[in-house]
């Protein structure tokens, strides 16, 4: 109870913040564009991008190790504590160990193999979080509304080739990564390197396939345009488009409820391939063998302090960023479900642009915060892949499961341009996966119950292939735990 | 936006092309299905088939009028048509004589003949490119294409090299290609050939002639590598000798064929923006050096397939001349483009140019039977074992075959006669055809040139003819290994040297439709 | 002097710098990178250019895609940095020399001697609106540009096929 209350509370405040944030963002963008028109890109751009994804980044530090400790039955950091008499020396449920990693990065010795490459060891890093970091600027995270009599909208960056500038910036991520590993002129830290680069190259292309069929549905490449706006927003009398309009429609009241045209529905297979090869692309687990934290320590074996910070930071900064896509193409963005039209179009949203915005941006930011969640719950759920299995999944499956996705999508799309028949194919897919998984979870418990050699072909495919030999308790160390370790051998 | 309307019609000169492409893709995919050891004797039957069905497609194309397709992008004319059926013919032969070739080596796979088929569309894509980029895009399809199969067996150490060196110089000269394109572009502001004479003569009048003839130098230069003229022929022995024979044969015919239609193409719309004369002094240097050169190479060769090698670059020569005649103008008349005109009433110029255009397609139709049927008996009488000592295509190979091989001693006797020029073979009439096209267009100290270095020719190719008949069988000569595939490809091949070379009749009419190309 | 001149003088100045860089780099990684940079600054004066689609698909493709291979490539090699013995001067090589000065010197005066256009165009009014985007370009490679287009997809496939012909174990 107690705990459940906990969590609760501390949901409110993460929940207070993001109002908070989206309010402050929507009257700030207003203030700017009266002084100077086109600012609010820039306030945007201070408060989403370097407050908001930073903020939410660095927290993540924390949420991670918090998370794990969670599935492992420990009680994870709470050894930080900041001690001011109000907090009757709490441990803030070890928030304040982000804090202390900051100062630990910033403090440590900035190391320099005697035999590295200097220019490129220290660009590395930069490499490595720049793009991750740019990424976000085409995202858009709240609709436009009128604040103090200016158009403001949620998003730094609104190119007309949207998903190109994604894919474009995405990836050059790798060059971080394998310079660092080259340049640190260190064994380890090469293999990581040239492991990063390969698993990044080989799902770019599924990265690339994965969205052609949303592309296809909603006949766009910007990501504004993917999200769209519903009827009627906030009195303007559009059309809906995008995301936010509906494929089966009906009201209750004045109240709308019904299917919207949300890219997950659409297009499932498109999700999941996106999903698995943006994942790789984080090179988290189970795609971690770049980093191979138990055996090759990865890329950044060399690299101590904040250069070190700065790859760890990138990597929850792509968490974050690849949240914001998912959400942004395959979950309508910063709209609910259902209701939209009736929330745009209450007096009290029509005069407050920026309350409809700020309450959007939440929803935004909930969505955002699920997704982040899952990461870290896939991350410390699966066993990690061996580095074929990688290759093959990406070559072998990712690819031909695209490739037949473009095609199928691609009739569906010209028979039904209502996108109607694409849901039922969509749902139909959702169906099928919901049936596959539980029928062969059904089976490898089957495998596993009664008899000794119950292990069957079945159960073998569910939970035999890829165990590593070790287990998690070598995982349970955080980056910083492992590094530290190595770090401290090598000095 | 106003957008233009492709109709159907556009894409009927892509139909051999497209036929070609089917036929690689399904070779491709079949082979997907196939264990290690399964029987692949299918797949030169379907390669085979589908460039017979692809050939005969492109000779009904022939009568339909020549007009533009794509917007200019693509030409469709008698000439094209003709050239994709030359390519097919050496698609067919080669795809026969690779059947003996691959299954003596235990090789066969399916992307070798889909290779050699997608380098046939390419090819056929080439001939009908009327616009700078697509040109360029079809030079590297047949050109990467044939990169892949000359390295395809990395047997020992001279296919690699053969591999390697064409790779690097083909790169080369496409790059070369490239910017000679990029600098017409640059002074005319249009890729399409045929809007080109406008801005040339514009360019020319603006004092802007220097980036002109820099661009067209560039591109003659590019496309002499692909031709293998002299001096820019140093791969060509290399790698002739050390690419699988089939794919040897395939060069030394298709490439060549589609390389020279396209030259022609190319020059005709630029010559006639700019002076012919440049053009003209371009291309008979080359003539004269490719065919001098190219046959005193080969006098010296004991290694046959090496002396087939020197030999297409003579006869490159041969059609260079042809292509020189071309660019014949009187001085102070206006270089006229060989649109699909009716040539009564024309002047004796214009005659002789059409002469010398048809000479050239004669010329590349003989010398693909000839020489594809010469490259085929040097397929069977090579071992595998011979190639890393290079005594695999020693002339030795050839003594007595007359008495063990009769036919195939025959066949080699007519195209050897056939490459030298002598009658009653195609190789006389096309030189026939060449030499007086030629001479009507005035060059005639070339033409003698060409005819005394084309004698001399006559002294190495009677070589082998003499090994074959005049000399005993040497002591321990391994066994002949028959392959009825590839003994198929000699037989059409001595047929169609020996019967066209007595009856030229129907072939004759079929290169006066070929004579004309589309302009504008 | 407008801003654009100004910018395009500096990416021209960093592309043909960093050029240089990629031949006279000693490693082969930092000519390799060198090589990301000039792509890099090329898509800057596609930026200049108005072809805004043509500048990121020049980072998405040369930068993202096809150096990354060459990086990974480089990395797999382990390449040193370059060990020759010096410069050596051979007949082919002053004869190499001499015709690439020549080749030069040639284009050099050929571009010297065009003469200057008559009307320029600055900024937004030099394009017609639309052009460069996406759609544009869209509609224009499946219209117009259908041939080549179509050209290119052959030759992709026929490289692709190649390059495993080449790469597989021995036939």
């Amino acid at each position: 109870m107690k705990r459940t209350l906990t969590m609760l509370f501390w949901f409110g405040v993460m929940f207070a913040h993001f109002v908070g944030i989206m309010a402050l963002a929507y009257a700030l963008g207003g203030l700017v564009e009266g002084v100077l028109p086109g600012g609010s890109r820039l306030t945007n751009l201070a408060i989403l991008m370097v407050a908001v994804v930073m903020g939410i980044a660095s927290l993540l530090t924390v949420a991670e190790r918090k998370w794990s400790s969670l599935m492992q039955n420990r009680i994870g950091p709470n050894r930080a504590r900041i001690n001011l008499p109000i907090l009757k020396d709490s441990a803030l449920v070890g928030i304040p160990h982000f804090l202390a990693d900051g100062m630990k990065m910033l403090f440590k010795e900035d190391f320099l193999p005697a035999t590295a490459n200097k220019l490129l060891y220290n660009l590395g890093p930069m490499l490595a979080f720049a793009p991750v970091f740019a990424l976000y600027a085409v995202v858009p995270s709240g609709p436009t509304v009128q604040v103090f009599g200016h158009t403001v909208d949620m998003v730094v960056a609104t190119p007309d080739f949207g998903l190109l500038y994604v894919f474009a910036i995405a990836s050059l991520a790798v060059y971080g990564t394998s310079l660092a590993g080259w340049s640190s002129n260190n064994k380890f830290a090469l293999l990581g390197g040239v492991r990063a680069a390969s698993q990044m190259i080989s799902y770019e292309v599924a990265l690339g396939l994965s969205l052609v069929g949303l592309m296809m549905a909603f006949s766009t490449v910007q990501l504004p345009a993917f999200v769209g706006n519903v009827t009627n927003e906030l009195g303007l009398g559009n059309a809906a488009t995008g995301q936010a309009r509906y494929l089966w429609e009906g009201k209750i009241g004045g109240f709308d409820i019904g299917l919207p045209a949300w890219g997950f529905l659409l297009q499932p297979l498109g999700f999941f391939l996106f999903f698995a090869a943006a994942f790789a692309e984080t090179k988290r687990a189970p795609f971690d063998t770049p980093e191979g934290e138990s055996e090759i320590i990865g890329y950044f074996v060399e690299y101590s302090g904040m250069k070190f910070g700065l790859f760890m930071i990138s990597e929850f900064v792509e968490i974050v960023v690849l949240s914001g896509l998912i959400v942004v193409l395959f979950f309508g963005g910063y709209h609910l479900p259902f209701g939209g039209e009736w929330l745009s179009n209450l007096a009290l949203m029509r005069e407050h642009g920026w309350l409809y915005g700020t309450i959007l941006g939440t929803v935004f930011w909930a969505k955002v915060m699920f997704f982040v969640w899952l990461q870290l719950a896939i991350r410390w759920t699966f066993p990690r892949f061996r580095y074929d299995q990688i290759q093959s999944l990406g070559w072998k499956i990712l690819l031909p499961i695209g490739l037949f996705n473009v095609f199928a999508t691609g009739a569906l799309v010209l028979w039904d341009p209502s996108l109607r028949a694409l849901a039922v194919f969509g749902l139909l897919q959702i169906g099928l996966l919901i049936a596959l998984t539980t029928s062969s979870a059904l089976k490898s418990e089957e495998g596993h119950g009664g008899h000794g050699h119950g292990h069957d072909a079945h159960g073998h495919d569910a939970h035999g292939h890829g165990l590593p030999a070790h287990g998690h308790a070598a995982h349970a160390d955080t980056h910083s735990g492992a590094h530290s370790g190595a770090a401290a051998a090598s000095h | 936006m106003n957008l233009p309307n492709l109709t159907s019609a556009d894409f009927l000169p892509l139909l051999p092309a497209i036929i070609l492409v089917v036929g690689a893709c399904i070779l491709l995919l079949s082979e997907v299905f196939l264990s290690a050891h399964s029987s692949r004797g299918y797949q030169a039957v379907l390669s085979t088939a589908t460039s017979v069905i692809a050939g005969a497609v492109s000779l009904t194309l022939l009568t339909e009028p020549a007009r533009a397709v794509f917007l200019g992008f693509g030409a469709m004319d008698p000439f094209s048509s003709f050239l994709t059926f030359t390519v097919c013919v050496s698609l067919a032969l080669a795809s026969l004589t690779a059947a003996g070739f691959l299954r003596k080596r235990g090789a066969e796979r399916g992307e070798f003949y889909a290779l050699m088929l997608f380098a046939g569309a390419g090819m056929s894509l080439l001939g009908l490119s009327n616009e700078l980029i697509t040109l360029f895009v079809n030079v590297e399809v047949l050109s990467i294409a044939t990169y892949a199969l000359t390295s395809y067996l990395r047997r020992g150490t001279r296919p690699s090299e053969a591999g390697f060196k064409y790779f690097i110089l083909g790169a080369f000269s496409s790059a070369v290609l490239l910017y000679g394109s990029a600098l017409l572009y640059g002074a005319t502001g249009t890729t399409l050939l045929s809007d080109m004479s406008g801005p040339l003569r514009a360019a020319m009048a603006n004092n802007n002639g220097a980036l002109v003839y820099a661009g067209a130098v560039l591109v003659a230069a590019g496309f002499s590598f692909k031709v293998a003229a002299v001096p820019f022929h140093m791969w060509t022995p290399d790698v002739y000798e050390g690419a699988p024979t089939p794919v040897t044969a395939l060069m030394s015919a298709g490439v060549k064929a589609a390389a020279f239609v396209a030259l022609v193409r190319v020059f005709i719309s630029v010559g006639s923006g700019i002076d012919a004369q440049l053009p003209f002094a371009i291309f008979s240097t080359l003539a004269l050096l490719t065919m001098v050169a190219g046959n005193l190479l080969a006098i010296p060769q004991r290694n046959v397939k090496r002396m087939l090698a020197y030999s297409s670059i003579a006869h490159a020569g041969y059609l260079l001349l042809g292509v020189a005649a071309l660019f014949v103008s009187a001085p102070g008349q206006e270089f006229k483009l060989l649109g699909p005109t009716a040539l009564i009433g024309a002047s004796p110029e214009d005659v002789a140019r059409v002469d010398a255009l048809r000479g050239i397609l004669y010329y590349l139709l003989a010398y693909t039977f000839t020489a594809v049927g010469a490259f085929g008996v040097v397929s069977l009488l090579e071992r595998r074992e011979d190639e890393e000592k290079g005594t695999a295509w020693d002339l030795e190979r050839f003594s007595g075959l007359a008495q063990r091989r009769p036919g195939w001693a025959f066949a080699m006797a007519a195209f050897m006669l056939s490459l030298a020029g002598i009658p009653p073979t195609i190789g006389f009439i096309g030189k026939l055809i060449l030499f007086r096209a030629a001479v009507d267009a005035g060059l005639v100290g070339l033409t003698i040139i060409a005819v005394l270095s084309s004698a001399a020719g006559a002294y190495y190719y009677l070589r082998v003819v003499v090994y074959m008949y005049m000399r005993p069988v040497p002591e321990g000569a391994h066994t002949l290994e028959r392959s009825w595939m590839t003994e198929l490809a000699l037989v059409v091949s001595t047929v169609a040297v020996v019967l066209l070379g007595i009856l030229p009749g129907p072939l004759t009419e079929w290169i006066a439709q070929a004579g004309t190309l589309f302009t504008r | 002097m407008n801003i654009e001149l100004v910018l395009f003088g500096a990416f021209a100045l960093l592309t043909l710098l960093s050029a240089g860089l990629v031949i006279f780099a000693k490693s082969a990684i930092s000519s390799a990178m060198s090589l990301v940079a000039t792509f890099f600054f090329l898509a800057g004066i596609y930026v200049l250019l108005w072809a805004h689609t043509v500048a990121v698909l020049q980072v998405l493709v040369y930068a993202g895609a096809i150096m990354v291979l060459f990086l990974f490539v480089i990395m797999l090699l382990n390449l040193g940095e370059e060990t020759s013995a010096g410069p050596r001067l051979t007949l082919s090589r002053i004869l190499g020399g001499a015709a690439a000065a020549g080749l030069l010197v040639v284009l050099v005066m050929v571009i010297w001697r065009i003469p200057a256009p008559t009307t320029t165009f600055t900024g937004a009014q030099a394009v017609a609106s639309g052009f460069g985007t996406l759609p544009a370009i869209g509609q224009v490679i499946y219209t117009q540009w259908l041939l080549p287009f179509e050209a290119v997809s052959l030759l992709l496939l026929v490289a692709m096929v190649g390059a495993v012909v080449v790469a597989k174990s021995r036939i």
